[in-house]
């Protein structure tokens, strides 16, 4: 009898763990896919359109292009065989499974601040995805920069390792925020301006970066050339939709972490993510003399074009593209239409019309907007397939110099077409005509 | 005269249906020509032509033409463009050039009803169609997912795929005019458009500023400039200022070459092994007829006689008046919603059936020079405007016409264009059928003035009835060789290769929009041109 | 004849914006069929008092006040003075309005009443001139889109975000 009973109760207990386990697991993985959603693991390991994790999604870096791997569970080509230890040190370390440097690419340099039991969650999240059994293309860089030791030069100069430590003279929200922020988020991989050797200089955190085609604008506290007078709440808005009337509306690259990532977050997180920023060192920029939402104001440039002659409208390049490109949506005066979510942004008060430098004017023009979020579609159609560089070089001025900052009014044919080129995109056609077929 | 252009397929005219027969044939790999007589029409240029012209409401201010490519014109005086000889007037209106004349449509993508394609079996008049509704189709789902159709209700045309896309809402008015009209029998839906209600394939969504006709400025709605771009992306070559004026065949009946006048009048001679001709309902059956030679006395693909002939468009009846109530008509899409459930019944061996759209056409313009013409100014001006305009509703009844070999366009035996092509005579005459038809539409809009309270209500006259823009029947589809020009694959009984499109190969003109059906023909036509080559 | 696309154009002739140039370079059908606009004159106090009744608003557009002005101006010889006229017929008559008015201009000479057309013409539709080629000198501000507001805007802009017209406008403009 008694042997039945405590082999009885050995099975109960057992059972009792796989159940713990089990709910440990599912809590560990519940966290991961949090974790993973607040790191936007998504945004270089998953190809545009392709399986979950997979791989096959090419960074462009001034170097070349670096292939995010596939992290999904599977054996061969992705995680599956991975032990922790191996995870951890590529995600915190930039050390692969062989033990060859990782390029920066993969912004250890942020990610060495996560939690171990945080990395391993993410891990498990993983785990419990579908195995992609498809290999990831290698990153086949240019010499000198496929001797990948050469990162151990690059981690002596910019890699901070070590968890981050809560702060006890601050908050829980903010200790969370700094973590959101400069772990899991890694927003200092694009808003920290970067040193000679191509890592953050984190003596000017936070105070905007350079992404090629996109600016990555200045989001310390400072009132002229950050998000100084931006409230908690409108930075939180933001954050959750991309949009803050008569302030600004997110595209490029920015537009894809909302989507992707900051959407997806809890309002408290979002929260202490404001708080965070709204406490961090303000950065000034001599060349942002006002904040840029503060710029501009409405057109009558239209109006008064109406009804004019063809040697009037030659003389106004940027207004007649403006009126037949982009008033429709943007108004007569520039003043947007419409509230709400699908409302069409202002370009006056507009954060991307207000900077000194209207590259994310050109882009905007050139890429369009399109933001795939929870309530709907947000779409802006890209322009690069109807104008012409010197076209789309008038239009960004005349938007800048109406709407915004004037002194951002310098683009030219030559930047245009740098910049269609870098990001592929199409350009007008060209018809035959009949006496040149 | 240079001689060097070839390619597999030559299709003559770049608009909806030139353009997407083209897009797919290039996606198969056949190496494609289109040529064009108009320019490249682009998209901003037209915005500001209509915002900047002082007749708003002629649809072809946006698109001054070339002095090759000479199109319709009314506003300011009817240029004649087409020689009216018959004792009803035919005021065709289109475009010369990229895209066509979808650049000012109002989008509207009906299919015909299965019903449609045999009245002669079902109702003893008009045609059948030699194919089946089942065998178009899978052309209408294509053309549907190609140019990005909205839609909920099937309305009674059965459907393989669903709409590519979600409904767009009714306006506030139309919806109130539903509510209070349904009792009555009258069936206020959604209507099928070319027209994204979410973005879709690149393009944005209707955002409801009101310019379907003349120019959608944002590309919500699909047009053929839209197609004839995708078509010169995949590869397509476009020759533009091309105006094709000969079809070139040899004794055995094969197309040998196409002929057209540039810019400077000089002639060009292009070569192919397949031939498609989508140059619209007027100007497609003017080249054929155009074509004459010992061997062809009559022009190309005409033995049957056919060709011109048996001419239809939707004879249109309206009516207007103040509703009870405002309703604010002019917000939104131009033509979102109508009555489709008057479309089909026996009463069709008798008289024309209906379909009637509710015409959300911003009434603004129209309502302000009417008050002034009216001596009114200031207040008193400013309040009526803002009366009538909040309440002001416009139905507009699409009859069905009947195909009639004696309605035809013609060549004229001594006008020709600046160009030096002899211009077209159109003889045009209503038969009982359709004034039977507007009969019963003014039984109708009276029933429904009177549900909504109508004031002041005009109702057109019988007889004048609107031109709608949808030119069919010119070169009409049978099994017949003897009376009809191309057969159920759009090829041509006279010559093997050669294909016809668009909507003048249609044997019924129905009581919907022929731009959808014109482009479902035109995607079954690339099949066939495919197949012989 | 060549087609020319509007970068070669700008890049063709970057130092050539003359007006004489232009028209050799674009094909005439293509170019922009307004003729120049009137040199900008401002708007006498006559023709402002005039427009404030004429439109039934307090603060007609003072961009297409001056348009139209300076229309007026290049075109109807004594233009202050016909105002003028024009303002004292109407106040003896205050209440006539429509076919009464109507009426009281066809007793008064033809270019009186031509002058009454062009303005309410230009105030509430922006056109002005005879035909067959009357001139478009305003579109986005003319008084009869003022009227309706949040509701009917002039065409070709968008009045609000997607599916707006779902709902009836937030104001009603007449009861």
């Amino acid at each position: 009898m008694k042997p039945v009973l405590i082999q009885a109760a050995i099975a109960v207990v057992l059972m009792q763990c796989a159940v713990a386990q089990a709910a440990d697991n599912a809590a560990q993985i519940k966290r991961g896919e949090y974790l993973a959603r607040a790191g936007d693991c998504t945004a270089c390991h998953t190809a545009t359109n392709g399986p979950l994790f997979g791989g096959g999604f090419a960074v462009s870096t001034p170097f070349g292009q670096i292939w995010g791997s596939n992290i999904s569970s599977d054996k061969q080509y992705g995680i599956g065989s991975w032990s922790d230890d191996q995870f951890v040190a590529a995600v915190r370390d930039g050390i692969g499974k062989s033990g060859e440097q990782l390029y920066p690419a993969m912004p250890y340099d942020s990610f060495t601040k996560m939690k171990r039991d945080d990395v391993l969650a993410i891990k498990a999240y993983l785990m419990s995805m579908p195995p992609v059994h498809q290999a990831s293309p290698q990153t086949d860089l240019p010499f000198p920069f496929n001797q990948r030791w050469g990162m151990r030069f690059w981690k002596w100069f910019n890699f901070d390792k070590g968890e981050l430590q809560n702060d006890t003279q601050q908050s829980a929200q903010w200790n969370n925020g700094r973590y959101l922020v400069e772990a899991l988020a890694h927003c200092g991989t694009c808003h920290t301006p970067r040193n000679l050797t191509m890592g953050m200089d984190n003596d000017k955190a936070l105070a905007g970066g350079d992404l090629g085609g996109w600016m990555a604008y200045n989001i310390t506290p400072d009132k002229q050339a950050g998000i100084g007078d931006w409230s908690q709440q409108q930075l939180v808005t933001y954050l959750k939709t991309g949009f803050v009337a008569n302030k600004a509306s997110a595209s490029g690259p920015m537009a894809e972490a909302i989507e992707h990532s900051l959407q997806y977050l809890p309002e408290s997180d979002l929260q202490d993510i404001a708080t965070y920023l709204r406490s961090v060192k303000p950065q000034p920029d001599a060349q942002q003399t006002r904040a840029r939402d503060s710029w501009g104001q409405p057109s009558t440039a239209l109006i008064a074009l109406r009804g004019a002659d063809e040697a009037t409208r030659h003389a106004q390049p940027g207004a007649v593209l403006f009126a037949g490109n982009c008033a429709s949506c943007h108004g007569a005066e520039g003043a947007g239409s419409g509230s709400g979510f699908h409302a069409y942004p202002s370009l006056f008060h507009h954060t991307s019309t207000g900077a000194a430098d209207a590259l994310n004017v050109v882009s905007v023009v050139l890429n369009g907007v399109h933001r795939h979020m929870r309530e709907g579609e947000v779409f802006m159609p890209p322009f690069a397939p109807e104008l012409s560089d010197q076209q789309v070089a008038d239009v960004s001025n005349f938007v800048t110099q109406q709407f915004g900052n004037p002194a951002a009014a310098k683009v030219d044919a030559k930047q245009v077409k740098g910049l269609r080129e870098d990001a592929k995109l199409a350009s007008p056609p060209i018809y035959g005509q009949g006496d040149k077929p | 005269m240079s001689d060097s252009l070839s390619a597999d397929v030559v299709v003559i005219g770049a608009g909806i249906a030139g353009s997407l027969a083209a897009l797919k044939m290039a996606n198969a790999g056949a190496s494609v020509l289109m040529l064009e007589s108009g320019p490249e029409i682009k998209r901003d240029r037209a915005v500001e032509y209509f915002r900047n012209s002082p007749f708003k409401g002629d649809f072809t201010e946006p698109y001054p033409p070339q002095p090759w490519a000479p199109q319709p014109k009314f506003i300011p005086s009817d240029n004649n463009y087409l020689i009216q000889k018959g004792p009803d007037p035919y005021r065709a209106q289109y475009l010369r050039g990229t895209g066509g004349t979808t650049w000012h449509w109002a989008g509207q993508a009906f299919r015909l009803l299965p019903n449609d394609m045999r009245i002669q079996s079902l109702y003893g008049i008009g045609r059948d169609w030699p194919i089946s509704y089942d065998e178009l189709e899978p052309y209408y789902c294509d053309a549907e997912y190609q140019m990005g159709v909205s839609g909920d209700s099937d309305l009674a045309s059965p459907r393989s795929r669903p709409y590519p896309l979600p409904g767009i809402p009714l306006p506030y008015g139309f919806d109130r005019l539903k509510q209070r009209l349904g009792p009555l029998g009258y069936e206020v839906g959604i209507g099928p458009q070319a027209r994204n209600s979410i973005a879709y394939d690149g393009r944005p969504a209707c955002c409801g500023n009101n310019n379907c006709m003349p120019v959608c400025p944002i590309d919500a709605q699909y047009h053929g400039g839209i197609a004839a771009r995708k078509a010169l992306d995949a590869g397509v070559k476009i020759v533009t200022n091309a105006v094709v004026f000969r079809i070139e065949a040899d004794d055995k009946g094969t197309i040998q070459a196409v002929h057209y006048l540039d810019q400077n009048k000089a002639r060009h001679r292009v070569t192919g092994k397949q031939f498609v001709l989508t140059a619209n309902g007027i100007e497609s059956p003017k080249i054929l007829l155009l074509s004459t030679s010992d061997r062809y006395p009559n022009g190309i693909a005409n033995s049957s006689g056919m060709v011109g002939r048996n001419l239809m468009d939707h004879p249109g009846s309206s009516v207007e008046f103040y509703a009870d109530e405002p309703v604010w008509f002019g917000r939104g899409p131009m033509r979102p919603g109508s009555i489709n459930n008057m479309r089909d019944g026996d009463f069709r061996g008798e008289r024309s059936a209906l379909r009637i759209d509710l015409a959300n056409t911003s009434p603004v313009r129209y309502l302000t020079e009417r008050l002034v013409r009216q001596g009114y100014y200031g207040k008193a001006l400013n309040d009526k405007l803002a009366f009538q305009a909040e309440r002001f509703v416009q139905l507009k009844c699409l009859l069905e016409m009947l195909p009639e070999p004696q309605n035809r366009v013609t060549l004229s035996k001594t006008e020709k264009d600046a160009w030096g092509i002899p211009r077209l005579e159109v003889y045009y005459r209503f038969p009982d059928y359709v004034h039977r038809g507007y009969d019963q539409s003014m039984i109708d809009f009276q029933r429904m003035v009177k549900e909504m309270g109508g004031t002041e209500a005009v109702y057109s006259k019988r007889g004048v009835y609107d031109n709608n823009q949808h030119i069919t029947g010119t070169m009409i589809m049978g099994s017949n060789p003897q009376d009809s020009v191309v057969d159920g694959h759009c090829r041509t009984h006279d010559h093997p290769n050669l294909f016809i499109a668009g909507t003048g190969i249609m044997p019924s003109a129905s009581t919907v929009n022929s731009t959808l059906t014109g482009t479902a023909l035109a995607l079954r036509m690339a099949d066939s041109a495919l197949a012989s080559l | 004849m060549m087609t020319l696309s509007r970068r070669r154009l700008l890049t063709g002739t970057a130092g050539l914006l003359v007006a004489g140039v232009l028209t050799q370079v674009l094909p005439a059908s293509l170019a922009f069929a307004s003729p120049p606009l009137a040199a900008a004159v401002a708007p006498s106090a006559s023709f402002r008092a005039i427009s404030v009744s004429l439109t039934g608003l307090d603060q007609p557009d003072a961009i297409l006040a001056q348009r139209l002005y300076s229309w007026l101006h290049d075109h109807v010889p004594q233009l202050d003075s016909q105002l003028d006229t024009l303002s004292a017929l109407l106040q003896q008559q205050p209440a006539a309005n429509g076919s009464s008015l109507l009426t009281l201009l066809g007793t008064q000479p033809k270019a009186l009443n031509d002058l009454y057309q062009t303005l309410v013409s230009g105030w509430y539709l922006g056109i002005v001139g005879p035909l067959p080629h009357p001139q478009c000198i305003a579109f986005e501000n003319i008084v009869s889109y003022q009227l309706v507001p949040d509701s009917l805007l002039p065409p070709s802009y968008a009045p609000g975000q997607p599916n707006f017209w779902t709902q009836p406008p937030a104001r009603r403009a007449h009861v």
